[in-house]
């Protein structure tokens, strides 16, 4: 039997406490930051306006106030040191009767300008399990 | 003419290839042995195919089972019913390779249909915090009900019942997508129904079926399935089932499902484990 003492257990504890923090960097960061965050925004808007099954929803806005409204949201809820400063989900996207399988025609681009960008899958994941539950704000049935 | 016809044909095959529905690669999971959509073994509370509420597909399967003592196909086809119903059949036939000869009856086949209909309660797969929740039906009828009589079957006919949960978690464990699916199966069935229902020892019964796996990436998973059975006859006693399994799904349109499956004891016979082979077409 190996015999620790207080002060070892003490030391070893905060050390596995310490290595732990440090390991966990927030989804932002494991992203790339900012100028990944600008990529995948970027190639999500190539895709969504010349998808002529959902390009449709977005005649109404500025491309340029679109992808800034994006970078804000990914960077924020991935934990960077952005603000989103629009409207929220359900605002954002009332009165457009947003079908279900439009939904999932923006989330297959999502993926695909994720991939565009380099992410790799488990990041992709990660991204889209902070952003599935708007699929009720955005949507309806 | 004739030329006129076909290419009439492969151009409506092809619009409907390009309507199939829109959810997430993977998100109809395969047909299962009974024709229901979930994995190998286990029927899962997934609708078929890739519709979303505005949409309706198309899934069709062939499987293949050779464990040396038995061979065992199933060719079905389902109907995914804007991701609310699902409707299938399926013809399931085991031919009793080893079985047969020593019977005296060379070339004997064990062969069954179900018609099988499911419909999703609550829940979304992919999108809701709870399970997606089935509730499933399948009846099944015995095609060559003269050797389950003769091994002590009660009937050649009857319904399976089963509620079904399943859970897809996107990121998780460790950034794949893992999913896992528990059913609840009431049955009265010898051999999924191939040795007909009930027995000298009992009818119905509520067993658990569960999946377990994981996406490696967007084509590719792997999981294993597990089937609790139990005997009705004292002459063919039941084991549960088992499998380990990898699909791989290139795209809405197609998937192929390669297992090892363990099926213990069959009709007397022990220890059969063989290769599983399934492919799905989706329109």
């Amino acid at each position: 039997m190996i015999k620790m003492n207080k002060q070892t257990m003490v030391f070893l504890i905060l050390t596995l406490v310490t290595v732990t923090a440090h390991s966990e960097d927030s989804l932002y960061q494991q992203l790339g930051g900012k100028p990944a965050i600008e990529k995948i925004t970027k190639h999500l808007l190539d895709r969504l306006l010349n998808n002529e099954k959902i390009n449709f929803l977005f005649k109404e806005t500025e491309r340029d106030d679109l992808h800034i409204k994006i970078v804000d949201q990914i960077c924020m809820e991935t934990g960077g040191p952005c603000k989103y400063e629009g409207l929220d989900m359900v605002e954002a996207h009332s009165g457009m009767n947003i079908k279900y399988s439009e939904f999932d025609i923006f989330v297959e681009d999502f993926i695909l300008a994720m991939e565009d960008a380099e992410i790799p899958f488990r990041l992709q994941n990660k991204v889209l399990a902070i952003f599935a539950p708007m699929r009720e704000d955005v949507s309806y049935e | 003419m004739k030329k006129k016809i076909t290419v009439m044909v492969l151009g409506c095959l092809a619009s409907i290839a390009v309507s199939a529905g829109s959810r997430q690669l993977g998100t109809g999971a395969v047909m299962q042995i009974e024709g229901a959509s979930g994995s190998g073994i286990v029927s899962w509370a997934t609708i078929a195919g890739y519709g979303e509420n505005n949409e309706t597909d198309v899934t069709a399967a062939y499987t293949y089972l050779d464990t040396d003592d038995y061979r065992f196909d199933m060719i079905g086809a389902s109907v995914g019913w804007r991701n609310r119903i699902e409707v299938s059949f399926a013809k399931q036939e085991l031919d009793l390779v080893t079985l047969g000869p020593v019977l005296g009856l060379p070339g004997a086949s064990l062969k069954q249909d179900v018609i099988g209909a499911k419909v999703r309660l609550a829940g979304n797969l992919v999108y809701s915090k709870m399970p997606q929740i089935s509730l499933g039906v399948q009846y099944k009828e015995n095609q060559s009900f003269l050797i389950p009589s003769v091994a002590g079957a009660k009937d050649d006919s009857s319904m399976d019942y089963y509620l079904s949960a399943t859970k897809l978690f996107l990121g998780k464990p460790w950034g794949f997508n893992g999913f896992a699916t528990l059913t609840l199966r009431s049955t009265e069935a010898n051999e999924l129904g191939l040795l007909g229902f009930g027995g000298d020892l009992g009818s119905r019964h509520i067993n658990a079926e569960a999946s377990l796996g994981l996406f490696l990436n967007k084509s590719w998973a792997i999981g294993f399935d597990f089937r609790q059975k139990r005997s009705n006859l004292s002459f063919a006693g039941e084991n549960h089932w088992r499998d380990v399994f990898v699909a791989w799904v290139p795209n809405r349109h197609f998937s192929l499902v390669a297992a090892y499956a363990d099926l213990g004891t069959v009709a007397t016979l022990p220890d059969q484990t063989g290769l599983y082979l399934s492919v799905n077409g989706s329109f």
